[in-house]
Order: C-alpha cells, then structure tokens, then sequence
C-alpha cells in the first residue's frame, strides 16, 4: 500500500511495486475487442483515403441537417438582473477546473416542435483536458423511449477550445479526432476508423468551450432559482461582437440561438444547460435540455467512455456503413 | 520448406487474449492498442512461415509490439493518454476513494515515462519477465535495463522491494538498438 499522511503532499507520495502492479493490471479494462483487431480490413494506410471519405459523408449529414434549420426571432422569457461580479465569474471557472479530470455525463432530452423527439446521453473524458492530451466522447441518442438509435465516439487530441465549429452547425470546437467510432442500430452495423478532422461534440456536451465563454463574459447571472432541490444560480448567455466568439453571421451572433446554463449554488458546478434555436413561429423548433453529472475517474465510469458494439452487429467500411443519424442541429 | 510448428490461426486462439491485454498496459490507450497489435498481427501474418517455426512466437510478437508501440512514440510524442488524476478536487468529488485517485495519478505518471522505460517497467512488472528477457526484448544489455527501470521507479516514487546494488543502478543506460522484429 502506498504509504501517506495528511501533511504529505501529492509529491511526496511513496509507492510500493505492489501499487504498480495493480496500476498495471487496471489498465487491462482497456484491451481492444478481438473483433475489433481481426475485423476484415486490411493495412489501415492503404484505406485512409476510403475512411476519410467516409467520415467527410458523415460531417456533411450534420452540416446539411443544422442548414435547413430556419432561423427566427426567440421571445424567450426575459431574464432578470444581470451580475458579472468578476469574484463569481472565477468562482465558476475555479469549479470548472476543480473538476477538469473527472467525467462529465449529459443526458439530454431532445425536443423539436414542441415533441419530444429523442434522448441523447454522453460521456466526456477529461472534463477539461489540456491541450495535447486525448479525450474520449461517446454519445448515444435512443428514441423517446429510450431505445438505442446510434453510437458515436471518438478519441480526439485537444487543441484551446475555440469558436470555429459553430458557423453553420454546432460541433467541434476543441480538438482533432485520432479515432472514430459509430454504431447504427438500425442498420445494425457498426464503423470504427482512424481519421484527422474535427472533433464532433455536441454543443450541450462541450465544457472546454463552456469554460471559455465564461471566461470571456459571455454569461451572465439572471437569478437565483432551484433545481431538483438544489439551490442554483441561473446564468444566460449573449455572444457579444467585442469578444470575438462565434463567427458573424451565425445563430449565435444574430439572437437566434438561446442558452440557460445553471450552476451549483455552492459548487459552481454545471447542473443544466438548455440550448433553444429557432422560435417555432415561424418556422422549426429545436431544443436541448441536458442535466450533467461530474463523475470521478473510476475503473467504471472511465468504461462508460468506451464504445459499445452490440453482438451480432456487423462492421461496414463503405462509405454507406454505420453513420448515425443526426439527432438535432446540436448533434 | 518445413511447415510452422503453429498456425496463425492457432496461435491467435491461444494468445491473442493476452496479446490484446498486454497491448493495452503497455499503451495505456484502447485505441492505440488496438491499432499497434492489428498493424503488428498484420506484419505477422506475412511473415508467418518463419514466425511459426520459432521456438516461442508469443515472444517474438511481444517484441514487435513493443517496438511498433515505441516506434509510434517516436512519431507522436506529444500524445500522451487522458486524464492527469491531479486536477481531481477532494472538495468537489467527495465520493473518490483514495485508492483510486492515487491509482489514477500513477497512471498518469505512468504516461508520462519515455517510451523506453515505460516499456521495461511494463515487461518487468506486467509480463514479470527478468531483466534478461526484457534486455532481448528491447534489444539491449541488461544493465541498460535496470538503468530504465531505476529511473522510472524514481520518477514514479516506487520503493523498490529488493534494491539493486548501487554499481548496478549507476550503470549508464546507453542506447537501445532498434529491435529486431519490425
């Protein structure tokens, strides 16, 4: 056993080989399905040209889908006083970072036109990684009922979170994807393949760029409510032009898009986020409520990030194979 | 022309568990696990008709996973595996238990080794092989082993449970040859 006080710091910790082996053993958890090694393919540089492709059909399908959105005028319920006490904003962003390697779980739910249309869950993998070092992202959308629909995750490199995704859809902001993985439940095949282009993270699901847009100013405290019984801060969000965040000319420069984030009153930790865009008069309306939970990095909640290939499913390489149906604009 | 000793495809009904399992302590990362044993597997396969007629196959794969593995830290240093363990806040995961933080911040630690000794104190630990077998492995003398392996374990804040003597932990590491299998 490792051997350590209270007044010893993380530094000074001793270990004994035992703890090394038991560290070593954990990391078994990790070891590929044999179906995923002894798949048919063939030697992964001769198909990257194929499975880029494939990848790029699979960008397009979520582009095209956020483009037919038309976008109106919200009247969504005003919000009361606004405080951007600079002690609360780092307040929060001291939160956020108190939790940057744990798991962050969303579960959303999906409404479009007044129905609910789906239910999404994810899983996140640092919370707030540095740039450089890998995330896991797996999200799955099931039906209303909550019958799997689709799969998709993805092993991605960091980069400083940006707002280059979020012209014309909602994704990809923070990092390159190495891997990606898809499971289509319909079709009941499954796609898993090397790849370089940006990472596909919901909006709802994306922390680093949460983060960021604190940082920036971009929320502001509207009131103080509760939620499930916990005190919380309500926060709504306003790109503003000065600080360069979201590309001109995007939802999130012209009012159509709407935010309410809600924190922990103590913890200042993220409970809720709702992303509305569009007004429904005229026009689609699209909207996602998703609770989050911060988890720490056990064995079994870092297993929630691996991607889960039913059996009997088969895997495709064509550029028809197992991409998942865009669930809403966010993803 | 002899026949191999083993199949291909007997050698993966009685390894390949294993061989995905050291895989992934060795890399730390499912998916790069999963590409380093499919590229290494792949290599194998055409090579098979010398492969299978050696005396221990599982340790000549072994070694070019090792080196495939190596091989990509070389090409992409910058990555290193998720999570770092030391941004986890006491205050705000109450519910973490200490063994399992500290286990994850040994990982990290773990993670942030050069390849080389990471790749000792995997062979050493993990496959419980003797500095010997991992110096045949890496394809280097023993004493560059232990070399790797002391400073690791320094790095890592291991107590070793039978220290070496001292000339052998001053030895100077040197420099691994590439391996052999490729």
């Amino acid at each position: 056993m490792s051997t350590r006080n209270p007044h010893m710091t993380e530094s000074q910790t001793r270990r004994s080989e035992d703890d090394l082996r038991a560290a070593l053993a954990s990391l078994e958890q990790l070891a590929p399905s044999r179906e995923s090694v002894l798949g048919p393919r063939t030697r992964p540089r001769r198909r990257a040209a194929a499975r880029l492709r494939v990848v790029a059909a699979a960008a397009c399908m979520l582009a095209v889908a956020a483009a037919v959105v038309e976008l109106s005028t919200h009247t969504a319920t005003t919000p009361g006083r606004t405080d951007t006490h600079p002690a609360l904003q780092q307040a929060i962003l001291t939160a956020f970072d108190s939790a940057a390697g744990m798991v962050l779980e969303s579960r959303a739910t999906v409404s479009g036109d007044g129905t609910v249309t789906g239910r999404t869950v994810s899983w996140m993998g640092p919370t707030l990684p540095r740039p450089g070092t890998t995330v896991r992202y797996r999200f799955v959308s099931t039906t209303p009922g909550g019958h799997p629909r689709s799969e998709l995750s993805e092993l991605y490199t960091a980069r400083r979170p940006d707002f280059s995704g979020l012209g014309a859809r909602f994704v990809g902001s923070g990092g390159v994807t190495r891997r990606i993985t898809t499971v289509n439940y319909s079709t009941r095949t499954w796609t898993s393949r090397p790849t370089r282009q940006d990472a596909i993270v919901s909006l709802a699901d994306d922390p680093a760029l949460l983060r960021r847009e604190v940082a920036l100013g971009l929320w502001r405290v509207s009131g103080h409510v509760t939620i499930d019984g916990r005190p919380a801060l309500e926060l709504v969000w306003k790109a503003s032009p000065a600080t360069g965040a979201w590309p001109v000319g995007s939802p999130g420069r012209n009012g159509a898009l709407r935010r309410t984030l809600w924190v922990d009153a103590h913890t200042y930790l993220p409970i809720r986020q709702r992303i509305q865009l569009g007004s429904g008069s005229p026009g689609p309306f699209f909207a996602v409520t998703a609770d989050y939970r911060l988890l720490p990095p056990t064995p079994a909640n870092l297993a929630m990030l691996q991607p889960v290939i039913p059996r009997g499913f088969t895997r495709t390489h064509g550029p028809h194979g197992a991409v998942p149906l865009p669930v809403s604009p966010f993803l | 022309m002899t026949e191999p000793r083993v199949t291909f495809e007997a050698f993966l009904e009685a390894e390949l568990g294993s061989l995905l399992r050291f895989a992934a302590v060795l890399t730390g990362d499912a998916g790069l696990a999963e590409d380093v044993l499919q590229e290494v597997l792949f290599r194998a396969t055409a090579r098979w008709d010398s492969i299978g007629r050696m005396d221990q196959p599982r340790g000549y794969v072994r070694r070019m996973i090792v080196n495939e593995y190596l091989s990509w830290r070389r090409r992409s240093w910058r990555s290193v595996p998720a999570g770092t363990g030391e941004d986890v806040s006491d205050r705000q995961a109450p519910d973490i238990g200490a063994e399992v933080v500290q286990r994850h911040a040994l990982l990290a630690e773990l993670a942030r080794l050069p390849g080389r000794q990471r790749a000792v104190i995997v062979l050493r630990y993990y496959e419980g092989l003797p500095d010997a077998e991992v110096a045949h492995v890496l394809g280097c003398r023993p004493a560059t082993v232990r070399g790797y392996a002391a400073r690791a374990l320094a790095a890592l804040r291991v107590d070793s449970a039978a220290p070496r003597p001292r000339r052998q932990l001053r030895t100077e590491a040197g420099t691994c040859p590439p391996g052999t299998p490729t």
